[in-house]
């Protein structure tokens, strides 16, 4: 009820108030002149009284007749208030008394014998009338009295008239009229009240049902309206509250619908995938999640593959992300055109992607995936005048009840994925729990702690193979390729393939290279300080990540800095790959490495990228042919093209072109025909240990 | 009218005094109130018939202006008397308007002068004689007539009591001591008098007393005989009295005579020969007398107007 003590409260307050006010003042003021004007009243009668009685008493006094005294007092008590009279002689005597009165000797006290003396009490007021002798003319000539004494004031003073005063009654009517004016005051104050409580219920009721409405419409109840009953400023404030109400319903129901809209298109977006429109990884994460309680509740087999484009990562760099955005756009819309009706496809991320088959066995997952990849394989992708061709890797694992939790599903999805890409990439690898290549898979977590123990622990080794003029001509300097090999605890040998994949992957490739590096330039000291010793050119692998690593960078021109002789002993091969997206970068450091007379290599040349562009645009020495085209050029006329290709092309940049993989003399005789500068292989040379390297003399 | 018979009354003394001049009189008044100028204008109007130069002179002013050169001055009042007595001269007066007692005891010694000055006067009091014949005439039943006096005028009362014996009236007197009230000695008088008399003696009765002893005999309803028209309106059923111009009347004739004869002799002192009656209805009514009315009584006691 607070809010109605407000307006209610201060309109009682607006009408009582001034009325109290107006009221106490008239009131204390009539109450005043009242009592002022009855106490006047009181004492000129009790004066008059007096006044008329002094006279009245003379010849009682002056005779001294008691009889005629009391009668006259008797007379004068009659009136009302007096409540005693008594006469004095004019030596203060008590002549006579009727009433009440403790009365003073009038002389003795002084009473003035001229005027009227008023004794006030609080209850009553006593007069002493002095009592003078008339004055009566006696005589016809004035020549009588000359001889006489002129009677003075005293002797014509005969005495004193007392009269008390009762002020009881006065002070009764003015209880009377305090009790009546409060009486009228408070019976005014009681209808103004009353006045002012009916105003206030007018004024408020229209506004306490206002104030319901808008709390209603604040609680969000916006259908509620408030009555029209007024026209005046309430009515304008209604139909203002109803409009607004209107309005505010209106608004509400279209922010409803946007806010629908919103949330379905967060709810889509939550789900969804932006770029190609395929559900996203969160999404697909809990359909996998249906897929595999149904499996696991109805016993159901169901397919989950897993799959990984190959040479997304080339385009996007060398293309840019636009191109690489427009890849996987296209490739999404057909693989979606592929798919059946209850099977789901789902971008996780990057250029991979996942299928759900439901109720599908292994066997029509293989070929619905191979379908799948057939068509990517077949897919061109065309990014203004180039055209590339992408193929996908594919992981798959059946989803049945055995399968465990959906993340160790698509661990092993991952996993075989893989197995797939490291087959060869554009397969389709069923993973199956007994799997060798999983074994190694499961182990690349292992490697990078063996790597780095085998770092700390110097079990790493260099071999070196040599490279060798195709027309069989010695040179001065001796030019060999230093290879890495890792010493097992268990002292066996361990390939670079087994371990570099895992170090490229979990970034120890730097580490490894530095090993290398530091490796390599002892040898050079030593080879040097071999008096009369042959010069070597030794040719070391340089990976894609130390290369983009600035701090791997100036480690190696501090080496250089602190050696600069060693300079021209150094060749360093890089993939085209290693390259690609840091060209300027990679090319800046090539030239400070140059300016120390180091050479550089490119290694792999055909079987990634093969841009011809690159070889315009990278300033190197040596081009090292992809011993896969080398390895079948005797049976495959199409690999022996492509080495031709290159070497010719290698020759018209001035590179002298190296051809790897050389594992028979056939190979050779083919190779010294085509022209090729180098060879490099099993076939020339077996790789073997750097103990003698120094001080070997001769080739084999 | 009544001054003229006076006159002619007075004619053959007049003619036999051929020889008498004219002469100059000097008036002295006691001041300028109404009825000592009357005393005055009607002096001046017999005298001027006869010839005589009449002076008109105030006490106040008498110090100033010797009357020397008067052959007669006429002392209206006791303050005048006064005044003329104060001044050396043997210029004979004659005192009027004076009371009785007053004169007797000072005036005439004062004005006398060890007899180097003529005085006489004519009183301002009524003979005893006269007011008791008016007390018979108007309260036939009256035997005893009551009289306050004071101490200071005790040698009246042989005077009043011979007065009233005359018509067989008993004397009934209080004497008032200056410090006593006069209540008790009224009452006491009253108690005992069919009649008070009051008596000019200021003593007893002035302007004060005069309210109460009026009341109080009414009270007792005992009639009061005054001694002047005031009295009468202030409550005494009748009063006898002299005026002004019956004074004055009798005054110029006594100048006049003196005037005319060869010696300036004045007679003896008298009391007035012209009087009056005043009586107070009211009061006769309210006692339940009935008086004769003013005329018949003052032609029954002789008077002449």
């Amino acid at each position: 009820m607070a809010y109605s003590l407000g307006i209610r409260g201060r309109v009682i307050g607006l009408a009582v108030v001034p009325v109290a006010i107006v009221g106490v003042l008239l009131l204390f003021q009539l109450i005043a002149g009242k009592i002022q004007d009855l106490d006047q009243s009181l004492r000129t009668r009790a004066v008059s009284i007096a006044r008329q009685l002094a006279p009245a008493v003379e010849y009682g006094v002056a005779s001294g007749n008691i009889d005629v005294l009391q009668n006259l007092l008797e007379k004068a008590a009659i009136e009302p208030d007096i409540r005693g009279a008594a006469v004095f002689a004019d030596n203060g005597e008590w002549l006579a008394q009727v009433g009440m009165g403790a009365w003073r000797n009038p002389l003795r006290d002084g009473m003035p014998v001229d005027r009227i003396h008023e004794v006030e009490f609080a209850d009553r007021l006593v007069y002493y009338a002095p009592i003078t002798r008339t004055e009566v003319v006696v005589d016809d000539f004035q020549a009588v009295e000359s001889g006489s004494a002129v009677p003075d004031r005293r002797t014509r003073l005969l005495g004193w008239v007392g009269l008390d005063v009762s002020r009881d009654a006065t002070i009764r009517s003015q209880r009377k009229a305090i009790l009546r004016s409060l009486g009228i005051l408070f019976a005014g104050l009681a209808l103004s009240l009353y006045l002012a409580w009916r105003i206030g219920r007018q004024i408020t009721r229209p506004i306490l049902a206002l104030t319901h409405t808008v709390s209603r419409i604040g609680e969000g109840h916006l259908d509620a309206r408030v009555a029209q009953t007024g026209r005046a400023e309430l009515g304008m404030l209604q139909r203002g509250i109803n409009h607004m109400a209107a309005h505010l319903q209106t608004a509400q129901d279209q922010m409803q619908a946007k806010i629908d809209q919103a949330t379905a298109r967060l709810v889509y977006q939550a789900s969804h995938d932006a770029l190609t429109g395929l559900i996203n990884r969160r999404e697909f994460e809990q359909r996998l999640e249906r897929l595999l309680q149904s499996a696991i509740q109805h016993d159901r087999s169901h397919a989950l593959c897993y799959m990984d484009l190959d040479q997304f990562k080339v385009i996007n760099d060398s293309c840019g992300h636009a191109a690489g955005d427009e890849l996987l756009r296209q490739l999404a819309l057909l693989l979606k055109s592929n798919l059946r009706e209850r099977d789901t496809l789902a971008r996780l991320g990057g250029d991979e992607f996942a299928l759900l088959l439901e109720n599908c066995g292994l066997d029509d997952a293989v070929q619905v995936a191979d379908l799948f990849r057939a068509e990517v394989q077949r897919f061109r992708f065309k990014w203004g005048d180039r055209i590339f061709a992408v193929g996908m890797s594919v992981g798959m694992v059946a989803i049945t009840r055995d399968s465990g939790t959906a993340a160790n599903l698509l661990s092993a999805a991952d996993a075989a994925c893989y197995v797939a890409k490291d087959r060869g990439r554009n397969q389709i690898h069923v993973y199956e729990s007994r799997d060798l290549d999983l074994v190694r898979h499961r182990g690349e977590m292992q490697w990078v702690a063996r790597i780095q123990r085998a770092i700390e622990e110097h079990r790493l080794r260099l071999s070196w193979q040599a490279i060798r003029r195709t027309d069989g001509s010695v040179e001065r300097t001796r030019h060999v390729e230093l290879l890495l090999r890792m010493v097992d605890e268990d002292g066996s040998e361990i390939l670079p393939m087994a371990f570099i994949p895992a170090a490229e992957r979990y970034y120890v490739m730097p580490a490894l290279d530095q090993w290398v590096i530091e490796e390599t330039l002892r040898l050079c000291q030593r080879c040097a300080a071999l008096p009369g010793g042959t010069g070597h050119l030794f040719g070391l692998n340089l990976s894609g990540a130390s290369l983009k690593d600035p701090a791997f960078r100036d480690m190696l021109l501090a080496r250089l800095e602190a050696n600069p002789a060693l300079g021209p002993n150094l060749c360093f091969e890089i993939t085209e790959t290693a390259a690609i997206g840091n060209l300027s970068v990679v090319n800046a450091f090539i030239e400070a490495l140059r300016g120390f007379g180091c050479s550089f290599a490119l290694d792999d040349f055909g079987s990634g990228l093969s841009s011809f562009n690159y070889l315009k645009n990278l300033r190197v020495d040596y081009l090292k042919i992809d011993g896969a085209f080398v390895r079948d050029i005797v049976v495959n006329p199409v690999d022996r093209a492509m080495v031709e290709a290159v070497h010719r092309i290698g020759h018209l940049l001035g590179l002298k072109t190296v051809a790897e993989y050389v594992e028979d003399d056939r190979t050779l005789a083919l190779l010294r025909q085509i022209g090729v500068d180098y060879v490099q292989g099993n076939g020339v040379h077996a790789p073997q240990s750097l103990d003698g390297l120094c001080e070997a003399e001769t080739p084999v | 009218m009544r001054v003229f018979r006076a006159l002619l009354a007075c004619a053959p003394f007049a003619v036999s005094m051929t020889s008498a001049s004219a002469a100059r009189v000097a008036v002295v008044l006691s001041n300028d109130s109404a009825p000592y100028q009357e005393v005055y204008q009607v002096i001046r109007a017999v005298l001027d018939d006869s010839g005589h130069d009449v002076v008109r002179e105030y006490a106040a002013a008498l110090p100033a202006r010797s009357p020397g050169d008067a052959k007669l001055a006429v002392a209206v009042g006791v303050g005048a008397a006064d005044a003329v007595a104060a001044q050396p001269g043997r210029t004979p007066v004659l005192a009027v308007l004076v009371p009785r007692a007053w004169y007797q005891k000072t005036g005439q010694a004062r004005l006398a002068d060890n007899g180097r000055r003529a005085v006489s006067a004519i009183y301002l009091d009524q003979p005893f004689e006269r007011q008791a014949l008016l007390i018979r005439l108007a309260f036939p039943e009256a035997r005893r007539v009551g009289v306050l006096l004071s101490a200071g005028q005790r040698g009246l009362i042989d005077d009043i009591e011979a007065g009233l014996r005359t018509q067989k009236l008993a004397l009934s007197y209080e004497l008032v001591s200056e410090d006593r009230r006069l209540a008790l000695p009224l009452e006491n008088v009253l108690t005992e008098a069919d009649v008070l008399l009051a008596v000019p003696d200021p003593q007893v009765l002035n302007a004060s007393t005069a309210q109460s002893l009026l009341l109080t005999s009414y009270r007792y309803r005992d009639p009061v005989v005054g001694y002047s028209r005031s009295l009468t309106r202030a409550g005494a059923l009748l009063s006898l009295h002299s005026s002004p111009a019956q004074i004055g009347r009798q005054a110029a004739a006594w100048v006049s005579n003196a005037l005319n004869a060869p010696a300036v002799r004045l007679p003896a002192p008298a009391y007035p020969a012209y009087f009056s009656v005043s009586v107070n209805e009211q009061v006769a009514r309210s006692l339940g007398f009935v008086v004769p009315p003013e005329g018949e009584l003052e032609k029954r006691m002789g008077g002449e107007r």
